[in-house]
This record gives structure tokens, sequence and C-alpha cells, in this order.
């Protein structure tokens, strides 16, 4: 049923407080990234897009042929609101995280959606007849003298008649007269409107993913800037399903700068370094930059000395034989008894290429444990 | 109690007192409403206040049949339309349910098990040919409400021959029964006649008048099965006139016709005017494509606003263009006529008719081309579909009113009402007059005999009932009561 302005004007803000108000209360507690003030705000700011969002469709109800909203219309309409809403939320700087925003909106849409179909019909018969509006004004229209001859006023209307053959051309009695040829343009216009909406959207949505940007060492220093731009880039080509072998492993901040060896795992489950001045990489593990963590093990008397100073933000950086580096970020370091070797947390599988450095005392039995993640990958060494 | 035809119109309008049916000995019933025509409209209007609890006592239905739908189902048939024929209407658009919700759609798709009538409901004005009932669903939906709300108990079968104001307010209702008259007071009173019949344009009416006799020439209306079965046997030439679903209907009968008995059928196809694209429409082979009667717009939305607002010259005006004959796009149709236009038997034939005549052997109709030259069809028959009449003075009942009272009609040949359907001069005391339908033609609406404008009539009628003591307004409890007593099937 064809609605007016006023109906979906009348109508947003009734559903935006009946289901509104309880959708987004439950969803507050279903969703984990939703918080109850972040849901208010977004019904809010959902609703105060959608009167916005309401005059833009009601301009272009009006300039297609028979002034109608087909029921499609009504359905697309998720993506230009659900979007829009997103945008200005991350402006407000009050947006949950994407997801959690579009599930929440599309709970919230739904329920309107069926309560417009379902409900409303059901409680106010008059509303789909009065074009969506719950406010009827009921007013009896002044009555004119019935006359008995309509010829005498035909005359006192000629001037009135003579602008008829510009309004036949429409089915408007207003201003907003439809052109002939343009019957299924705004139809058209409206389908390439909201998927080019979608297609400028889209990039503006994927450049969310914080971690580059988030990276404190990467986000000051004039110089940095350039180079944040070529990792990013590079960082997004990172194929972590190959396996190229490491070749050295530099950690200046635990004065770490060694060759890698390869090490295979003993039949008794140890895995020890085949010569104590060089670390050795887990061969049977991940290799650094793959996905999946990547294990160097070496001495803590020896070569691995300085690893009790790593502290979780420290950087370091893995060469691997074809040239390229990759650096990683330390999480956290922990100190443990070989007898308590947390396994899962070091081999546990990952789809993140992670970096695990175990330095080994063979005296005390203590282990020294670098985590970290990869940060960003360059293809040929470059000058730092 | 008797009153004389030539009364003159200023003469002091004709009121009945109780005391003149009473020397006339005519029993008198005592109701709160009577509605007059007992079909579609006047059920609409039942429909309404038996929901909202107005017992049937309260209510009289007069009518000529004692079945909502008969009147309906009757011109359905005469149009050649089987149980399975789509009408021009939309899923939402449901005449028993006063809520419109659960659709026909709804109904259809859980019926053949196939997501085909909703994805047509969705795909609506976009794509397709749109979700439609069947004649069959409505009718029998219909009759399922007729015997929910109790309809046999207040109708008898028996149409009304006039409607008189009473002195002290309220109106008065006289029928013939078994020969004598029975009189039933009302406090108020609804008129939904419908159509008095088949249009009979000036052309048709002087050709009945100069050839009495001749059957060559017949409405769409009218019964036409057995004709349409003789021209198919034998082959013949056919005219058919008009742009409007109603000439589909024929077409299609007589490619039908055609393609079953393989004769020499042709079909000369004379339309008024070759849409030129200034309407906005879609259009294809001469027709010009739209969903329903009017846009969609003048249904429920902001032409409907719009229109109501508008002076009268205006509305009119716009009634007329609006509502000028479209059919809905069907592609079976276009595949039949592009189909027949290149297999040479069928011709559409743009002009004016000037004038049918018989010369024994065949009919002859002249039509002034648009390009002032006149042609001559010699043909075998001629349906005319223009339509059904618009003036509703063609009643006798509405007739008499015309004379006796100051209701009036206007230049669309419905009785002249206000917004809230009120027939305006009709008021008796407190008492008053409404109207719906065809009936109330060219008043503040444009869709009024569709399906959902005889239920945005009820809704405001019973409105304005209840603000004057008959029946209550619906409020949303009492209509969500309605609603779940409709789905569960609870007889009122």
């Amino acid at each position: 049923m064809t609605p007016t302005l006023a109906g979906r004007v009348q109508t947003r803000l009734a559903l935006a407080l009946v289901p509104g108000v309880p959708v987004a209360l439950a969803a507050a507690g279903l969703l984990d990234h939703l918080t109850l003030g972040r849901a208010l705000i977004g019904l809010l700011v959902i609703t105060v897009l959608g009167l916005v969002w309401d005059a833009a469709y009601q301009a272009l109800q009006d300039r297609r042929w028979d002034r109608d909203w087909p029921p499609l219309l009504t359905l697309l309409s998720w993506v230009p609101e659900a979007c829009a809403s997103w945008l200005a939320l991350n402006a407000l700087g009050s947006a949950a995280p994407r997801g959690t925003h579009l599930v929440f909106f599309t709970l919230l849409w739904s329920a309107a959606l069926l309560v417009r179909a379902a409900v409303l019909p059901v409680l106010l018969p008059h509303w789909r007849h009065e074009g969506q509006r719950l406010v009827v004004a009921r007013a009896r229209a002044a009555i004119p003298a019935p006359a008995r001859a309509p010829e005498a006023t035909t005359t006192a209307e000629e001037p009135a008649a003579e602008e008829a053959p510009a309004r036949s051309r429409g089915f408007s009695l207003g201003a907003l007269g439809l052109r002939p040829g343009t019957p299924r343009f705004a139809t058209v216009a409206l389908f390439v409107g909201v998927f080019g909406a979608v297609l400028l959207l889209a990039p503006l949505l994927g450049h969310d993913t914080p971690p580059p940007a988030a990276d404190p060492r990467l986000t000051h220093g004039e110089e940095h800037q350039a180079m944040k731009v070529e990792r990013v880039r590079r960082l997004h080509a990172w194929d972590t399903t190959k396996r190229v072998l490491p070749a050295y492993v530099e950690f200046p901040a635990a004065g770490v700068d060694t060759r890698l060896g390869m090490t295979l795992m003993k039949e008794n489950g140890v895995l020890v370094t085949p010569d104590p001045r060089h670390a050795a990489w887990y061969g049977q593990g991940a290799a650094p930059g793959q996905r999946g963590p990547a294990v160097v093990i070496g001495s803590t008397d020896a070569i691995f000395q300085g690893l009790a100073h790593a502290k979780a933000g420290q950087q370091l950086r893995v060469v691997r034989t074809d040239g390229s580096r990759v650096a990683f970020t330390v999480d956290r370091v922990m100190t443990v008894d070989a007898r308590a070797f947390p396994t899962q947390e070091v081999y546990g599988a990952t789809r993140r290429p992670l970096l695990r450095l175990v330095g080994y005392d063979a005296e005390s039995g203590r282990n020294t444990i670098v985590f970290a993640h990869a940060a960003w990958v360059t293809a040929a060494p470059m000058e730092d | 109690m008797t009153t004389i035809p030539e009364q003159a119109a200023d003469a002091p309008e004709r009121l009945v007192s109780d005391e003149q049916l009473d020397a006339a000995r005519i029993p008198v019933t005592r109701v709160g409403l009577a509605t007059i025509g007992g079909g579609l409209g006047s059920f609409a209007l039942v429909d309404r206040l038996r929901v909202a609890g107005v017992p049937a006592e309260e209510i009289a239905v007069l009518g000529a049949h004692t079945s909502p739908g008969a009147a309906f189902q009757a011109r359905c048939t005469a149009l050649g339309m089987t149980d399975d024929s789509r009408l021009r209407s939309d899923a939402t658009a449901r005449i028993d349910n006063l809520w419109g919700f659960p659709g026909y759609a709804g109904g259809e798709a859980r019926r053949t098990r196939s997501l085909r009538p909703l994805t047509r409901q969705l795909l609506q004005g976009v794509a397709g040919e749109g979700s439609s009932p069947t004649v069959a669903t409505v009718r029998a939906a219909l009759d399922k409400e007729a015997r929910r709300i109790g309809w046999p108990l207040m109708t008898s079968g028996i149409p009304a021959d006039y409607l008189f104001k009473r002195d002290a307010g309220g109106y008065f209702v006289i029928c013939r029964k078994k020969g004598g008259m029975v009189a039933i007071r009302c406090d108020h009173v609804h008129l939904a006649l419908g159509a008095p019949g088949p249009r009979t344009t000036p052309e048709v009416a002087a050709y009945r008048e100069a050839f009495p006799g001749s059957t060559r020439l017949t409405s769409a209306y009218d019964d036409n099965a057995a004709v349409l079965r003789q021209l198919a046997n034998r082959g013949a030439n056919v005219v058919v006139r008009g742009a409007g679903p109603a000439a589909v209907q024929l077409l299609e009968q007589l490619a039908a016709g055609r393609i079953r008995h393989g004769r020499d059928l042709h079909i000369w196809h004379v339309v008024r005017s070759w849409p030129d694209g200034s309407t906005g429409h879609d259009q294809r082979l001469g027709f010009r494509h739209q969903a329903l009667d009017f846009p969609r717009a003048a249904y429920t939305g902001a032409l409907r606003d719009e229109l109501r607002r508008a002076a009268e010259e205006e509305r009119l005006d716009a009634f007329e263009r609006l509502g000028a004959p479209t059919t809905p796009r069907r592609k079976a149709v276009d595949e039949l006529l592009d189909g027949a236009r290149a297999a040479g038997w069928y011709d559409a034939v743009v002009g004016e008719v000037e004038s049918f005549a018989d010369d024994g052997a065949q009919i002859a109709t002249r039509v002034l081309l648009q390009n002032g030259e006149r042609m001559t069809i010699a043909a075998d028959h001629v349906f005319d579909a223009t339509g059904l009449e618009t003036d509703a003075g063609q009643h006798a009942l509405v007739a008499d009113l015309l004379a006796f009272s100051p209701v009036a009609t206007n230049r669309l040949g419905g009785l002249r009402t206000t917004p809230d359907w009120t027939v305006e001069g009709g008021d008796s005391g407190d008492g008053r007059m409404f109207a719906s339908g065809r009936t109330a033609r060219g008043g503040h609406y444009g869709p009024v005999d569709s399906f959902t404008g005889l239920q945005q009539a009820a809704l405001s009628i019973a409105d304005t009932l209840a603000t004057a003591g008959f029946g209550e307004r619906l409020s949303p409890l009492r209509s969500a009561r309605g609603w779940l007593q409709w789905i569960g099937g609870k007889s009122l």
C-alpha cells in the first residue's frame, strides 16, 4: 500500500519507540560489543537518519510514474540505511564494530518490517488506507451547495480548465508532474543510486581495519608515513600460506642477531639446538611469516642471553631465504619451568603468522618464552 | 404516500410520516441501518459493523440476491472469466478481510505449495505481473465471511423500491413482498447499488432503436457464450470496441475459439485513441498498461490526498483522465496479439464509432478515423466493451430520490457526496445517508468500486456512524479481537 510522507514519518517514529526500544535493549544484552548506551544512541541515530531517508524516498516516489512504492524497494532500503547509519555513528565516534552494528541494525529493521506487515494492519485498520498515517485528521469538509445545473459553473471555471493540458501528463495534481518517457527511469535511477552507494561505501568500510594505523611505532615520525603506506600495501599482498625458510633472526633490543639453523624433534620429545652458538628454527612447525606459530629455540646461556630483557611492544625481524623480511611485534614474555611448559600456547594452531622465541637454560630448567605476532613484511631488503 | 412524479423541483421536500404508512396499512420494521444494494459495497460496511459488535438485528440488507458475491460472480461469468481467471486486484485488497492481513498471496502459496505468489507480490511494480487473486479464491473467502457474520440473518433477497425521508428523522425503505408492501424504518441508510448495467453509448442506443430485433450487437457484459461459439464455428468478421480489460477478455476468447475450430475469424479492434506516451503509462499494441483501475497512489498514496482536497471540477477532470481505460500487462496477451497481428487476422482501427447499421446479413460499423477519413467495417457481430453504465440515476430508486429530495448527481453520474461518504442533501434529522461504490462515483475518492475503495468507505462510514451513536469505533483492542475471531473462524 502506497505510503505518504506524513505516514512514513509517523510510522517510523512510532516504530522506533515500540519495537525499537525493546529490540535495542535485547540486542545490547545479546551482542558482545554493543553496550546499552551505544544501542540507544544507535537507535536514535538510525531513526533521525531514517527521517531523512524517508524524505528522499518520498521525493523519489513522487517521481515514479504512478507515484507508488513497490515492496521490493522497501526491502532494498536496508542497504542505504544500514550503511549510512554506520558511517554516521562512526563519525560521531560511538560506533560498535561493523559486524555488530549490521546485526543490530538488521534486528531493528526486521522487527519494524514485521510490525508493519502484520501488527499495524491488525491494530489500526485505517493505517494502510491512509498512506500509513497513524493519526488521521477527520474533518468534515465544507459542503458546497448542491449544484443542480453543472453547466452554470463551467463558465466560471474556464481559466482553470486551460491549465488542464499541462497537468494531463502525469498522475499529479501538484507541481511534481511526471514527464513522458520516464516511467522506468526513476526505478533504474534508484537501483543505480543504491548500488553506487554500496560501491562507494565499501572501500570506506574496508579501511576500518586498524592494525597498521594503531601500531604506535608507525604513527609517529614523518619518514615513517611513506613507509607505512608501502608496508600496508605489502601486508595486504602478503601470502601467509607460502612457506619460506628463515635465514637470520634480528632482535636488537635483546642483542640477538644470529643465523638460524633447523632442528627437528627428537624421539623423546625434546627439542634442542644442534649448535649452542646459534639459534635454531623448529622445522616441523610453521615457517616465520607463514600462518601458524613458528618456533625458534636457543640457549639463554649463549645466544639468547638477552632474552630476559625483552618487553612487549619491541620489534624483531626474521630475514628469510628469499631475501624478504618479516617484522614481528612482541606480545608478551614469560618465564616458566620446563615441566610446566605451555605447549598449547606455544605450538597451538592459529591462522595468524606468529613467532615464539624459546630460550632454555639446561641447568635451571627455566624456559623464557617470547610471544610475537607478524606486523608487516617486505619483499626485498630495505635500508632501515 | 402517493407521490406525483411531475412534482416541481422547487416544491418542499417530500417527507413521509408514520401516520401515512399506518393509513396505507404498510407494516413497519425497525432497524438501525439499512443498506441498499446487497452486493460487495453493502458487504464491506456490514462486515466492518459486525466486527465492531453491532448485532445482526440492527442491520437490514436490501438487494436482489441473498449472497453478497452473486452480482460480482454474474459479471465475471458474463465476461467469460472462469474460476481460475485472475481478477484485476491486489493481493492485499481482501474484501472478506477488513485488515488485509494475511493477504490472498499467502493463502495461495500455502495451497499451491509454491513461493511463486509471494515472489510475484514482492516484485510487484518492479517486474512481472504482480500477484492477484482468482475469481474462485475471492468468492470462496467472501462466502465464508458472509456465513461468519450472519449475512443470511440480515438479508431476505428483496430489492428496495423506494427510499423516503421520515418527517421525524430517519428513513423509510419500501420493498414489495408477496404482492404487498413492507416498510423498514431505519435511522441511517447506505446506498451501494453498483452499476445499473452495461453502458449504452448514443450510437448503440440509436442502433437498438433502429433495429430492435437485431442480435448482432451485444455488450461484453451480456451472456456471449453462445455467440462466441457460433462465430468460432463458422468463421466470421468481428468488431470489438473498447480498450479495457473486458475487451481483452473478449479478444482472448475469440482467439481461443479461432485456434480450437480453425476457422477464419477476423477481429477488427476499434479503439478511440492510440496511446502516444503522453500519460506516462507503459503501453503496447494500443493498450495502456496499469496494474489497477487507477494509479496506485490514488488508492492510499499522495494522489488520494490531493484528489480529496481538490475542487470539484478539477477532481472530476482528474477522475476522467486517471480512470481512462487501461489494462494490466500480461505476457500471454501480448504474445497472442503479436502473433495474431503477424498472421493477419487481427487489425486495430483507431477512431470514434459514428454509427452502426444492419443491412440484414451483416452489421456495418462506421468509424471516423483519427486522420479525418471514414471507414466502414462490415462484420457479422459487434461486441461493445465500453464498460458499465456510470449514471446512478438509472436506478429507479435513485431517480426517485433525485426527483423528490435535494440529492443531486455530479457530472460523472454518481451521487454528490462529502469526503466522509455522506450524500449531500440526504440528511434526515439526525439520520445520515451514505453512498459508496459506483453510486459514489465522482465523489472525493478515485477508485470507489475497488475492494480497497469499498473498504475505505466502510471504515469511514462506520466511524461516522459511531460518532452518531450507532455501533462502536474500531479501537486497537477491538480491532485485534475482531482479527483473532476472523483468523479463528469464530461466528459472530
